[in-house]
């Protein structure tokens, strides 16, 4: 059935409805880049001529538009094979389009992140993490701390230690 | 009028780092190297959390020259708190470089579920602290030696056709004037490793010392060595004491080793020149009559496969003489020769294989010959472990 279905609404259009109340047309291929919405459309079974709309309370009309200028200029990527999904190789690379796709601010990125999870948009999700990590390599705690606003909630005893141990091991 | 309610929107709700899932932390530290993940682990309590539940999940570990420069030199508090929290958990565990501190270290903690162990050793370390791989199944011992290096000056020598300083006596006598300093690794530390099943040694390094103890182990059953002639006098004694138990040996020996065994299931034997400068034929008939004999004694051996460079007629007449009268076991013996042929001669011209129970002869061509003489292979014995385990 969900085959049937998923032929019947090829090259249709839908609507999203961001938590702000925008609306957003989009071509179903588009849509179909996460794997939630792609599994509700094919569930559903949408016939010709009816008119989808999908309200996306989690996110809003700013975060909703990256996503689909993301997946727009994504849409024809071949799908992630779900057999090799674990074992894909963790790599820095971030095509140019991508690395100035995310030049965003640290909020608007955490917001990509939880969107992507949430709507399992895999190869999005993978990239905006890897962003993260890129901007936290090679700093030390502190300055992690500082770059994402981080509290320091160690106790000064849980800290204290470490120092100790340490001079114990340059000692060795 | 859009474009307000989106940036209000947005304005509404600030995200921070620490309010993204767990499972999304998890994905970003883990597209960290492991000192960024040290320092993570340090930027709260949250994140520390996190990280730890992460390297519990670590299978295996290698630690090598950069691992060491990186992360043990410059940070060795957080390498002994990843190496602690990682020790009940990982199965296997590949040192290829190691400084003082990293053997301090694992000394003090114990890798209860590692079963598998590459150790390369750079003739630094006498001691090494197998004692914290109580439940070790599988070790293997890289230890490149001065006779490696040796090996490599000799070729370079030859190549500068020096005369009788490039001649293999020589070379022979050089390396066994150095061989004393050539073993520097404990080989007794592998003794605690009383689980062990598997024995590999892939250097120079002699076994003789502690063969009895090896002998004892009750799990051992596979002893493998490549490239290590020194070795010669531990395999004799291995074969006498485990005699009736091995079933399987494979390897590039002199078959007078061999001919205690009488229970052999499988058997691969090459009969070649180990060494490129060694052209002489190796046409042995005397080698022939050996195996024929050790087939003649193991009456249940079911895979044959020999590896040589050339092969009389009358072999083959032979042992299909010595396989009608001797075979227990009702299936036909699993025959397979390999020409190696080095003289480009083409050996197939004076066979005739219907004489034999059954045969697949094989041939290595000239360019395949490399990949086996890398092999190495000095010995390979499977057994039945001498002592049964007394719980």
């Amino acid at each position: 059935m969900s085959k049937v279905s998923s032929k019947k609404i090829e090259a249709k259009q839908i609507d999203f409805q961001s938590s702000d109340n925008e609306f957003f047309n989009i071509d179903v291929q588009v849509a179909k880049c996460s794997g939630r919405i792609k599994t509700f459309l094919e569930d559903c079974g949408m016939r010709s001529g009816d008119n989808v709309i999908v309200p996306l309370p989690n996110v809003n009309s700013e975060i909703l538009r990256q996503i689909l200028n993301w997946a727009n200029y994504h849409k024809d990527d071949p799908q992630p094979n779900e057999d090799d999904r674990d074992e894909e190789k963790r790599t820095d690379d971030i095509s140019l389009w991508d690395a100035e796709f995310l030049k965003v601010d640290q909020g608007i990125l955490f917001h990509l992140i939880m969107a992507a999870n949430y709507r399992d948009i895999k190869g999005l999700f993978d990239i905006t993490c890897q962003t993260v990590a890129n901007m936290m390599k090679g700093k030390t705690s502190a300055e992690i701390r500082e770059t994402f606003n981080i509290r320091n909630d160690f106790t000064p005893a849980e800290e204290e230690p470490i120092g100790r141990e340490n001079e114990w091991c340059e000692q060795q | 009028m859009i474009i307000k309610i989106t940036v209000s929107a947005y304005e509404g709700e600030l995200m921070k780092m620490e309010n993204l899932p767990e499972h999304c932390l998890v994905e970003i530290f883990q597209n960290l190297d492991i000192i960024s993940q040290f320092e993570t682990r340090k930027v709260c309590p949250l994140f520390e959390s996190i990280i730890d539940e992460m390297w519990k999940k670590t299978k295996r570990i290698e630690i090598n020259k950069e691992f060491v420069n990186e992360c043990v030199i410059k940070m060795p508090q957080d390498f002994k708190n990843y190496l602690s929290i990682i020790s009940d958990r990982v199965n296997e565990f590949q040192i290829t470089f190691w400084n003082s501190t990293v053997t301090s270290f694992v000394a003090n903690l114990n890798f209860s579920n590692v079963h598998s162990l590459d150790l390369f050793d750079l003739g630094k370390q006498k001691q090494w602290p197998l004692q914290s791989f109580t439940k070790l199944k599988k070790l293997r011992l890289f230890i490149p030696t001065i006779w490696a290096v040796n090996l490599t000056l000799f070729q370079y020598l030859t190549h500068l056709n020096l005369g009788s300083l490039g001649e293999r006596e020589n070379f022979e006598y050089i390396r066994k004037q150095l061989s004393p300093y050539d073993h520097k690794f404990d080989v007794n530390c592998i003794c605690s490793c009383e689980q062990l099943e598997e024995l590999h040694i892939y250097s120079t390094m002699d076994i003789f010392l502690i063969v009895d103890e090896l002998m004892r182990m009750p799990n051992l059953r596979l002893i493998v060595c490549y490239s290590s002639v020194e070795n010669i006098r531990s395999l004799a004694v291995m074969v006498t004491i485990l005699r009736t138990h091995i079933h399987t040996f494979a390897g590039n020996v002199d078959l007078s080793l061999l001919q205690k065994l009488h229970n052999l299931r499988y058997l691969k034997l090459a009969n070649l020149p180990n060494i490129a400068w060694d052209c002489v034929s190796t046409h042995d008939l005397e080698w022939e009559s050996r195996l024929l004999k050790l087939i003649k004694c193991n009456k249940q051996l079911e895979f044959l496969h020999i590896i040589v460079t050339d092969i009389s007629e009358g072999f083959f007449r032979n042992l299909n003489a010595v396989l009608q009268n001797t075979r227990t076991a009702n299936q036909p013996l699993q025959f397979r020769c390999t020409i190696a042929d080095v003289n480009g001669k083409n050996a197939f011209t004076h066979m005739d294989p219907k004489h034999v129970v059954f045969t697949s002869l094989g041939r290595i061509d000239d360019e395949e010959m490399p990949e086996f003489f890398e092999t190495n292979l000095f010995f390979r014995i499977e057994f039945e472990p001498l002592v049964t385990r007394t719980d």
